[in-house]
């Protein structure tokens, strides 16, 4: 992957210290499929607008479809090069060349003020105030116990967010030590659909909400004035449709195991731990039966977020599809997703 | 024991489906003495996230915004997800 193979490069780190990095999501900032259609649709927003603009002059040209990639430009939005490559090699080359175009630019080129790039909307924005903010990594694993094994390379990340209100939903108003009770449907719904997907190795689609099932219980484990401990563990099995994805199809068939441990302090109303690994057995086939062996082997691991990390702030890739109203929308929806149907219960 | 004081709280549906849920005989691998193996197994190091070392600004904008302060080229890196994030 490229963030391996290029940005652990000797030469290129050195290089960067002639540029301010920034990274972004590219589908909302080339307005989904074809930034013409995004436009001609009503799309305005001036922080894709501005990078539409300057990225119709790289690599894929000024047609529609994937603005991927790595892009150099002036503060005012100028283009100077760009690339979309796994090579190191030939990133450097890209950037030497971007440096000098830079160098060689008038300095009222070099001084230009940014356009009006402040976005209208992003997705960041949601982030539930006082919420559950998790991170999730998730790795393929091979056959066999855990201690038989070493780390898989192929691992991604992302993050699952849970209202405050949705959060507390875990914790009874009285809790008992000992007693389990099966947490709100929308909770185990939202992991499965959005989260416990094919995603070691790159973007998966979504399930639908009457594609998974499974079940979710909370256990008290201690109960004292200051927290609650509790344990989380469950099943399920989601089956998608490749006719009824939208965009990328999700896994044909997995089935997850789930086993966490977190701690609930009553005073702030938050978790101040959480931990929940789930294990997953894809299938490539949605008949494939229980006992069958699994296609590929992959693993899930939530926590909580530091929010002192720029990056733990970013949202869920698939907020889009987050059944939740505290999710705000963009005018203009670049994905046509219904998170529930309509004969759901 | 299901809280009788929860109960009102959960969905009435909780199979989150309409057929029953078969996933009894599914094996399990994953136990109170094995978590901490599989959670080592699974979350990253630091020396996998050597990229996250670098120092990226979150969005194009706010980086736009950077580059003029500090009168630098701007190097984005765009992806089908975040590249921080899942891509």
């Amino acid at each position: 992957m490229g963030r391996q193979s290029v940005w652990t490069d000797d030469n290129i780190r050195a290089l960067t210290e002639n540029f301010v990095l920034a990274a972004d999501e590219v589908w909302r900032l080339q307005g989904g499929y074809d930034f013409r259609k995004y436009q001609a649709a009503g799309g305005a927003d001036p922080e894709c607008v501005c990078f539409q603009e300057m990225a119709s002059q790289g690599h894929y040209g000024p047609g529609g479809g994937t603005k991927q990639g790595i892009y150099v430009c002036t503060p005012a939005g100028k283009f100077l090069g760009s690339i979309n490559s796994l090579s190191a090699e030939a990133v450097q080359q890209m950037l030497k060349r971007s440096l000098q175009a830079w160098q060689e630019l008038p300095l009222a080129d070099r001084q230009a003020k940014p356009p009006t790039s402040k976005p209208k909307h992003r997705w960041e924005w949601s982030a539930p105030e006082k919420g559950l903010i998790l991170k999730e990594t998730i790795r393929y694993l091979k056959n066999g116990s855990p201690a038989e094994q070493t780390p898989d390379t192929r691992f991604n990340h992302d993050f699952a967010w849970f209202s405050a209100e949705e959060a507390k939903r875990l914790i009874p108003a009285s809790p008992v030590v000992g007693e389990t009770h099966e947490v709100p449907a929308e909770i185990y719904r939202r992991l499965a659909r959005c989260h416990l997907l094919n995603t070691a190795h790159g973007e998966g689609g979504t399930y639908h909400a009457d594609q998974v099932r499974g079940d979710l219980s909370v256990t008290i484990l201690e109960v004292d004035p200051r927290q609650v401990r509790i344990k989380l563990s469950g099943k399920g099995v989601s089956t998608g449709s490749r006719e009824k994805a939208f965009g990328l199809a999700p896994a044909a068939k997995i089935r997850t195991e789930l086993l966490g441990f977190a701690r609930f302090d009553r005073k702030t109303g938050q978790f101040s731990q959480f931990e929940l690994v789930a294990l997953g057995k894809l299938y490539n086939s949605t008949e494939a039966a229980a006992k069958a062996p699994a296609d590929r082997n992959i693993g899930w691991f939530f926590t909580l977020a530091d929010q002192d990390r720029p990056f733990d702030r970013l949202a869920p890739t698939h907020l889009h599809a987050y059944d939740a109203k505290w999710v705000a929308q963009p005018s203009l929806r670049l994905h046509d997703y219904q998170a529930n149907p309509p004969a759901q219960k | 024991m299901v809280l009788s004081t929860l109960t009102a709280l959960v969905a009435t549906d909780n199979t989150y489906g309409e057929e029953p849920i078969q996933i009894e005989s599914q094996s399990s691998q994953l136990n109170k003495a094995n978590f901490t193996q599989w959670r080592d197994l699974i979350r990253t190091t630091d020396s996998e996230l050597a990229w996250q070392q670098l120092a990226w600004t979150p969005s194009f904008h706010d980086g736009l915004a950077q580059a003029a302060k500090l009168n630098k080229p701007l190097l984005l890196w765009v992806m089908n997800g975040h590249p921080m994030g899942c891509t």
